[in-house]
């Protein structure tokens, strides 16, 4: 045990458990602002982690979350934007 | 105090991993399963494995959410298409 790994812990408990509260309740683009600082917060958690146990190698886990959690935060929009105007033009009934 | 991480990570894996079980919209699904995978990935590095942690991140993040949010798409399409069919041959 030393202070990195207490810091990860801390930001652990303290810095992810609201963001997965967000990420578990309320319509889909809520739960997706929880999603992406979620990400990011880990992206802490893991440097910590890899500073800790003295390993530079594990530094590489939290470069590849930072490259990927913005990347599928985008993606996530753009497809639950779309789904959430499903069939726009059928709602004007020509009847 | 690496139990004791662990054992943090394996609580929100509980978590995350029964809130995707008993969700029930698709959408909201693949957010919660988005988060259960860098979860795992938290696990897999705390165990000293990070070249899985390093796969499930590029497979559970990205690769999982995107497959089930691209065929609900597909799904939505498919019977918007079938709707208008339908009022195609009504009119």
């Amino acid at each position: 045990m030393n202070a990195w790994t207490l810091a990860a812990a801390v930001l652990l408990v303290l810095g992810l458990g609201p963001c997965v509260v967000v990420a578990t309740r309320g319509d889909p683009l809520r739960r997706l602002v929880g999603a992406s600082l979620a990400g990011a917060v880990l992206v802490g958690v893991l440097l910590l982690l890899a500073k800790g146990f003295d390993r530079s190698a594990y530094v590489d886990v939290a470069l590849v979350l930072a490259v990927l959690a913005p990347a599928g935060t985008l993606v996530f929009t753009r497809l639950l934007v779309e789904e959430n105007r499903p069939g726009e033009e059928n709602r004007d009934d020509p009847s | 105090m690496n139990d004791v991480l662990v054992l943090l990570a394996l609580l929100l894996l509980a978590a995350t991993a029964t809130t995707a079980a008993l969700t029930r919209d698709p959408a909201r699904q693949a957010v919660v399963i988005g988060i259960m995978g860098m979860a795992l990935a938290l696990l897999f590095t705390l165990l000293q494995a990070p070249d899985v942690a390093l796969s499930q991140l590029g497979v559970g993040t990205a690769i999982t959410p995107l497959l089930i949010l691209l065929t609900l798409r597909a799904v939505h399409r498919d019977r918007s298409k079938r709707e208008t069919g339908k009022r195609g041959e009504k009119s």
